[in-house]
């Protein structure tokens, strides 16, 4: 059961190494996506008992998870995807003014 | 108790039934933006009439209290609101001479950023202000893209990417605070927040004051706003530096006040990381407007330092230091509008963005620049007008809790922009060779700015008649056991020394 969060730890690790290590805009992206990934892995592991089921309340399901981790991990998940979507469109928009991915070369505005 | 929920749902449905109101009934778009803006603003008034009597809660969906999700309205929610409504309503008004091509996009954005902003200040669910969190922030993204050209997008993505990082670490935070006390109520966190173990605390403390932080542009996390709100539309300029940012503060300080009491923060000393870091951002917000020669960048850079003069006040923990920033907050967010409405039309008008062409321009556009001028001394802090009032309060503020260095930067910060903005002035009424003529300008481009810009006469006149609205503001967010008694319907209010 611990195993899970050091999981967690080291993808969220990883995907801050990613954001700060690279200047390429797609490698940026997918380490806001990796970051973003191990958030909700982190709820769905919050959330999960052993032989665990839905939460209908009668006497047949006595061991039941927490319904509210997993509601959030799919708002979370809902919030991630339209931001990589709207990350991804403007990668396209920038190459196509700029005519290069590499962050540091997109630097017009200064000061 | 209905005007809580129709204040989030009137902004919503206006901006999806735009889309089928601007393909059949072409003919009503105009009434219908401002109608919408303006239910929008008579819904906000009667919701602080009703808060300032009664602070109140409305459970969405008729749930049991702490069970769904409900919102949760206290004095400052509801005077945030009001000046949310009002700023969006002006810069409705405005945007409908100001923007001429995708207005179906513009204003469907636009409705939906006004849902974001009032849902943010009236909601007490943890996860739910997450959520409209994010709404606020997507749409500001693609706002600050409007125009379309390299430099807004550079900008956008810009703030983008601190962005989402700063909506990760508030996830983070939520998380955890959700899995050691197992509610998102607000106010049940009052008495919840308890058991969480200090180490963790500080841990979510530290998530927060960065993921929000970065959202208010706190100083070493300042860099996307100038650009952002140099290179957006100018309405969209003027209601991002006018009132999203302080939105975000509002949010900083609500989940702060309810994780800590009053005395913890000050036995962590809490009061000096605001104070100093309050102190940092004016004097570089100042410092860098001063070598600035964009004029729209210049507001920006201004609008950072002002976050610090509020900073400040907040950073006292009392109740004088409150008052004197929520007074600033509303008066940064009138005065911050105009600014960033008069520097469009001269945008839009001359084609100068740049501060040293603006040479003569008190003279093409003299309405504009005369508005221009009052709210740039205005802004400064000179006696007759507004502003002087909330910097005044600070300064008291700040000089009775024996705060010298954040009392005196107060002073030396607003001479600092004294000497930039007369600058500008100086520029726009300076005489030049040629002979100029004034510019034709619709009288519907300067009806906006004159409009808000008449409100500093009733600021500035009648400071009393608000100040008695903001003082019961603190009542609610320093005592957080008031706030949770709004849960159970109580009608006693403990006071701030009982």
């Amino acid at each position: 059961m611990q195993f899970i969060y050091l999981v967690v730890i080291i993808l969220f690790c990883l995907g801050l190494y990613t954001i700060l290590m690279n200047t390429n805009l797609i490698k940026i992206i997918i380490g806001i996506n990796i970051m973003d990934s191990s958030l909700v892995l982190l709820l769905v592991a919050l959330s999960y008992k052993p032989a665990g089921t839905a939460p209908i309340i009668d006497k047949q399901y006595s061991v039941i998870v927490d319904p509210i981790p997993q509601a959030l991990a799919l708002t979370a998940i809902v919030i991630g995807a339209s931001i990589t979507a709207l990350m991804l469109l403007l990668t396209i928009k920038l190459n196509r003014y700029y005519n290069t991915l590499d962050i540091s070369e997109i630097r017009r505005l200064r000061g | 108790m209905i005007a809580a929920i129709f204040l989030i749902v009137v902004p919503l449905l206006a901006g999806f039934s735009f889309l089928f109101i601007d393909k059949y009934l072409a003919k009503f778009r105009k009434l219908f933006i401002l109608g919408t803006g303006l239910i929008t603003l008579l819904l906000s008034i009667e919701l602080l009439i009703q808060v300032i009597k009664h602070p109140l809660v409305y459970n969405l969906g008729n749930w049991k209290e702490g069970i769904g999700i409900s919102l949760i309205i206290d004095p400052l929610g509801g005077i945030l609101a009001v000046l949310i409504a009002f700023i969006s309503f002006i810069i409705i008004l405005y945007s409908l001479s100001y923007i001429k091509n995708h207005q179906l996009k513009y204003y469907t954005l636009l409705f939906l950023l006004i849902t974001g902003m009032l849902g943010m200040v009236l909601t007490g669910d943890l996860f739910n202000l997450y959520v409209f969190f994010e709404i606020t922030s997507i749409i500001s993204y693609v706002l600050v893209a409007f125009n379309k050209n390299d430099t807004s997008f550079e900008a956008s993505f810009k703030y983008m990417i601190i962005g989402s990082i700063s909506g990760i670490l508030i996830l983070l935070a939520i998380i955890l605070i959700y899995q050691s006390t197992g509610t998102l109520n607000l106010a049940q966190l009052v008495i919840t927040a308890r058991v969480i173990p200090i180490q963790l605390k500080k841990v979510i403390t530290v998530l927060i004051l960065i993921g929000f932080g970065a959202k208010f542009a706190v100083v070493p996390l300042h860099t996307w706003l100038p650009d952002a709100h140099s290179t957006a539309p100018s309405p969209i300029s003027a209601l991002l530096s006018g009132v999203v940012i302080k939105v975000f503060l509002y949010a900083l300080l609500r989940v702060l006040f309810i994780l800590f009491k009053v005395d913890e923060l000050l036995a962590l000393d809490f009061n000096n990381l605001f104070l100093y870091s309050g102190v940092i951002t004016l004097f570089t917000g100042h410092l860098l407007a001063y070598r600035q020669d964009k004029l729209k960048r210049l507001l920006a850079y201004s609008s950072i330092a002002q976050i610090g003069y509020i900073l400040i006040g907040i950073g006292l923990f009392n109740e004088r230091g409150l008052e004197g920033a929520i007074y600033h907050v509303i008066n940064h967010a009138v005065v911050k509008g105009v600014l960033f409405m008069t520097a469009g039309i001269f945008i839009l008008k001359t084609k100068k963005k740049n501060i040293g062409d603006l040479k003569g321009v008190g003279y093409q556009l003299p309405l504009s620049s005369f508005i221009f001028t009052v709210s740039a001394l205005n802004i400064v802090g000179l006696p007759p007008f507004n502003s002087f009032i909330s910097k005044w309060l600070l300064l008291h503020a700040a000089l009775k809790a024996g705060f010298i260095i954040p009392a005196s930067s107060i002073l030396l910060g607003s001479l600092i922009s004294l000497s930039y903005y007369l600058r500008i002035i100086i520029l726009l009424y300076s005489k030049v060779k040629e002979e100029l003529t004034s510019i034709k300008i619709s009288y519907q481009l300067q009806l906006a700015p004159l409009l808000l810009s008449l409100f500093y006469l009733p600021l500035a006149l009648f400071p009393n008649f608000l100040l008695l609205l903001i003082k019961k503001a603190p009542l609610f967010l320093l005592k957080t056991i008031n706030y949770y008694n709004i849960l159970l319907g109580g009608k006693e209010w403990i006071g701030l020394f009982g």
